[in-house]
């Protein structure tokens, strides 16, 4: 089968596209090496290798920097993995227009550096923004500290070339800032793992840079206290454009100077024009103080930006990833109570938690787990799970062992939508080529 | 294709009459509609196209809802859900033998969490009504399309309605966050949830502008925004629309994302004009209105760099209007401006057109062109901060031979608009309108894909068939006739 997989796909998309069989071990999926890697650098080497994988009942997985590839449940086999981190050319970049269209093997780093060049951003954030692609961004939904304010990435995105998993290119959206010609398919490939095509190309909206950043870092005695606070500033004329609650994450006291006591710290996030930026702090800082908040750091520009970074790092990039990384999404108002109930975890490590308020999700981070440990957490999470549900949040394992993944279903979700959501594959993808049973319900 | 008339209704046969009486043990005896006369006044939308539905349905509830559709899948009719009726592609139009799911009977704000700053409501809530309500908690919902006070959150949904405002908000689909849907076969799903974020296939996000062809919404739970400490309004006046043009170009390229940034030429302002004083000179060639939000000091720190990019494109005057009373004033000539083309010709036919906002001067100079060549009236007035052309031919149909004018001249406009990299609809959606022109902007794998997205949520295409995908068949375009208090 091997030998023949690799034949197939040489002829396909030419010898020169397959990487050395060596390198194989590197893209191994919950334990499965792929018959053959093929390195694009041409939307038709995407095309011609769904095309020869959907005549061949061969299953593809699209990669890119290979930064998140352990998000999602273990795919029922793999024999070819489309790498796309060299098909990373910027085409089209209007400034003026406020638009760029890129390959979606191009890093997030490099893409920001492209249009900051001219003054220009895309508002999305990504731990390992040097090596996470724009198209494995997209496929996972990922999005930073500053989501309350700019959303989630795919609110960026304004057009897109998809290859289908029979290799037919599909255009969807355009190069224009508004848009209703046609569905906008764009929101369907966007989050949905590789499942439904493999994307090509993205055009995004851009924003104007950002020509001041600024951040405090406070620290509360009790979570009661930092979603208070939280709330509060959030009800501001003058609020930031993100804030987030941190407790018990080590590498985040140490690198600031914190003290790894029972305290929350609230990290809060200002961007924008200076002026503005000034007054957000001033007010922000006073109103703190004047309860008697004590406020540890305050951070301008490349210190604030590097603390942005900093947070969307933790426990997911960098020398210190935790080996479960759990995301839970809840409303606002329900927020504290899950927290709460987050915390009541019993486990041998101490939980690492990141929380951000007004948007409504918090990250656990879990360290040190052994094979009994996995079974306690198992249990917990599962616990949690359902707390949340009954809440209408959702509760999704980022990170895990992958030997675990035979245990629990990382998505969770019975919804009624399950249904749709099994149709929509159906359509796209009816003989499971892209990533099959890795998505939601096993899709 | 669409276009059948009372005769064919009349000669209905008893399955059709068991159908109605099958539908009103649904909702009751009132609710529905199904005499001729009574079903005119659901013949038209605010588009050109009409046609008789066979019955209009006015359920109170999602059960009803999910009973009404359970009995169209069994009997294979076609349905539309129908907010107010001010679509301009023909969304709200009924399919040949369908009927149509009115909400006027579903109108209830039900719940307002001003911690989480959403709203759920029904769909037949009127847009500006919400988003009333909402600012007496310091809220708001802001897409805001200009046919606010009459349209329904359900028909902005369908649509993905857009409007002055969305400039720096984003449109509908940035401010949904949950959908309580009906499919075709009367089962009820949610779409989305109420968090910002939920896993799984962006289902909410899809169905957004999927004019009614996914599923018929039933409540909707929407994203509220605050209030911003200051507004303030910008009119520049100029002496020709290509300065206007320069001026948005240059307000851009200062980095700066107004809240709205309108354009209005020369031709609409007269029209204006000649029906309210909105302060527009008479004299002037276009005028520009600008829109700054935010926090005090951000606003006043960029209300010079507008100013300077006013002045410099060549403004011959700037007026500021900072208290909402003045505000108002100018924005009612921006917002009666379609009304007052009465004043010109009692028709109209209009084009949504996207460019490019860099564009913006090349194509409305081709715009100019065209109407030149077709001998064509031509009066624009547009979203220019995000290229959303508006041009609205205005004629009087009884000249023989010019609605066939008219409509090349269209079809000229949109071509135009894709060759510099634009597309057909900015804001008013495909519908019956422009689905034969789909083809100069999708093939048919662009197309077949759209399908298949389609074909998961309604395998049968019982929801609002015949709807943007090209079918090669022309449709009769009928003039439409400019209205008192027309908003587009």
């Amino acid at each position: 089968m091997t030998a023949n997989t690799v034949l197939r796909v040489e002829e396909a998309v030419g010898a020169n596209k397959i990487l050395d069989p060596r390198e194989n071990e590197a893209y191994q999926l919950g334990g499965m090496v792929p018959d053959v890697i093929v390195s694009v650098d041409d939307e038709k080497d995407i095309s011609s290798a769904l095309l020869v994988a959907s005549q061949h009942s061969l299953c593809v997985s699209p990669w890119g920097g290979g930064t998140h590839q352990f998000l999602g449940n273990t795919p029922s086999r793999i024999d070819i993995i489309l790498d796309l981190s060299k098909y990373n050319r910027v085409l089209d970049f209007q400034p003026a227009d406020l638009t760029v269209t890129v390959e979606a093997g191009i890093t997030l780093d490099d893409l920001k550096a492209v249009v900051s060049s001219s003054d220009k951003l895309v508002p999305i954030e990504s731990p390992a923004a040097n090596s996470a692609t724009i198209g494995g961004i997209l496929a996972t939904g990922r999005s930073g500290p500053l989501r309350y304010t700019y959303g989630l990435p795919k609110d960026w995105v304004i057009g897109s070339r998809v290859v289908s998993a029979t290799g037919e290119v599909a255009k969807s959206g355009g190069k224009v800032v508004k848009n209703v010609t046609g569905y906008d398919l764009n929101k369907l490939y966007c989050g949905s793992l590789g499942t439904l095509g493999v994307i090509s190309e993205v055009t995004f909206k851009l924003a104007p840079h950002h020509p001041s950043s600024s951040a405090i870092i406070a620290e509360l005695d009790s979570l009661d206290k930092a979603c208070e606070f939280s709330s509060l500033l959030m009800s501001k004329v003058y609020a930031p454009q993100g804030i987030h609650i941190l407790n018990n994450s080590s590498e985040f006291y140490t690198k600031y100077g914190l003290s790894s006591s029972e305290s929350y710290y609230l990290v809060i996030l200002f961007c924008g024009r200076a002026p503005a930026v000034l007054r957000r702090v001033r007010e922000s800082t006073n109103l703190l103080m004047e309860n008697g908040v004590v406020v540890k750091e305050q951070l301008s520009d490349e210190k604030s930006d590097a603390l942005i970074e900093h947070v969307t790092n933790l426990g997911s990039a960098g020398e210190n990833i935790a080996e479960w990384e759990v995301l839970v999404n809840i409303m606002p108002d329900n927020f504290l109570q899950v927290w709460r109930q987050c915390e009541t975890l019993s486990l041998k490590s101490p939980l690492e938690f990141i929380g951000d308020p007004a948007f409504g999700t918090i990250r656990i981070s879990i360290q040190d787990s052994d094979d009994m440990g996995n079974a306690v957490i198992i249990d917990h999470i599962s616990q949690l799970r359902r707390f949340v549900d009954d809440r209408s949040g959702a509760l999704t394992i980022w990170r895990c062992p992958s030997t675990v993944k035979e245990q629990l279903d990382v998505w969770g979700g019975n919804q009624p939508e399950l249904r749709v959501m099994a149709r929509i594959k159906d359509q796209f993808d009816p003989n499971g080529t892209l990533n099959p049973c890795r998505f939601m319900g096993r899709l | 294709m669409y276009g059948n008339k009372v005769s064919d209704w009349l000669n209905k046969n008893m399955t059709e009459k068991s159908l109605i009486d099958e539908l009103q043990e649904v909702v009751g005896l009132e609710d529905v509609i199904s005499h001729p006369d009574d079903l005119l006044v659901y013949e038209y939308d605010g588009s050109v196209d009409s046609n008789i539905p066979l019955a209009v349905v006015f359920p109170s509830s999602v059960d009803e809802v999910s009973r009404i559709l359970k009995i169209t899948h069994s009997r294979g009719i076609p349905v539309v859900g129908r907010g107010s009726g001010t679509g301009l592609s023909g969304g709200a139009i009924a399919p040949d033998g369908g009927i149509q799911i009115a909400f006027t009977k579903m109108t209830r704000i039900l719940e307002v969490n001003v911690q989480n700053r959403t709203a759920t409501v029904e769909p037949g809530v009127i847009n500006l009504d919400l988003d009333n309500h909402v600012r007496e908690m310091g809220l708001r919902y802001a897409p805001d399309p200009s046919s606010q006070r009459a349209c329904s959150i359900g028909g902005n949904i369908a649509e993905n309605a857009g409007g002055p405002h969305c400039l720096a908000y984003g449109t509908t689909t940035n401010h949904v966050l949950e959908i309580e849907s009906v499919l075709e076969d009367g089962s009820i799903v949610k779409l989305g949830g109420q968090c910002r974020d939920v896993p799984g296939y962006d289902l909410r996000g899809v169905f957004v502008g999927s004019e009614g062809t996914f599923g018929i919404a039933t409540k909707i739970t929407v994203r509220l925004l605050p209030l911003p400490e200051m507004v303030k309004t910008f009119l520049g006046i100029f002496p020709d629309i290509e300065s206007a043009c320069t001026a948005v170009s240059s307000v851009i390229g200062h980095g700066i994302v107004p809240a709205a940034l309108e354009m209005i030429d020369a031709l609409s302002i007269k029209a204006v004009q000649s029906v309210t004083d909105a302060g527009f000179p008479d004299d002037a060639g276009a005028v520009l209105l600008v829109e700054l939000e935010g926090l005090s000091e951000e606003v006043e720190e960029v209300t010079e760099r507008v100013e300077s990019s006013l002045w410099d494109t060549g403004a011959t005057n700037v007026l500021i209007a900072e208290d909402p009373e003045d505000r108002e004033k100018l924005w009612v000539g921006r917002k009666t401006a379609f009304g007052a083309f009465g004043t010109i010709a009692p028709n109209y036919y209009l084009v949504d057109g996207v460019v490019p906002r860099t564009r913006l001067t090349q194509v409305l100079r081709k715009v100019s062109e065209i109407g030149s060549r077709y001998d064509i009236t031509i009066a624009n007035v547009f979203h220019a901060g995000d290229g959303n052309l508006h041009p609205c031919m205005l004629f009087d149909e009884r000249e023989p031979g010019v609605l066939d004018r008219a409509m090349k001249a269209a079809s000229e406009m949109m071509e135009y608009c894709v060759e510099v990299g634009g597309t057909l609809s900015g804001e008013h959606g495909i519908g019956l309108e422009k689905k034969e022109y789909m083809p100069l902007v999708f093939n048919e794998i662009d197309l077949s894909q759209m399908k298949k997205a389609r074909d998961a949520f309604a395998p049968r295409n019982l929801l609002n068939p015949g709807k943007i995908f090209p079918d090669g068949e022309s449709h009769p375009i009928e003039p439409h006739r400019v209205s008192p208090g027309q908003y587009i």
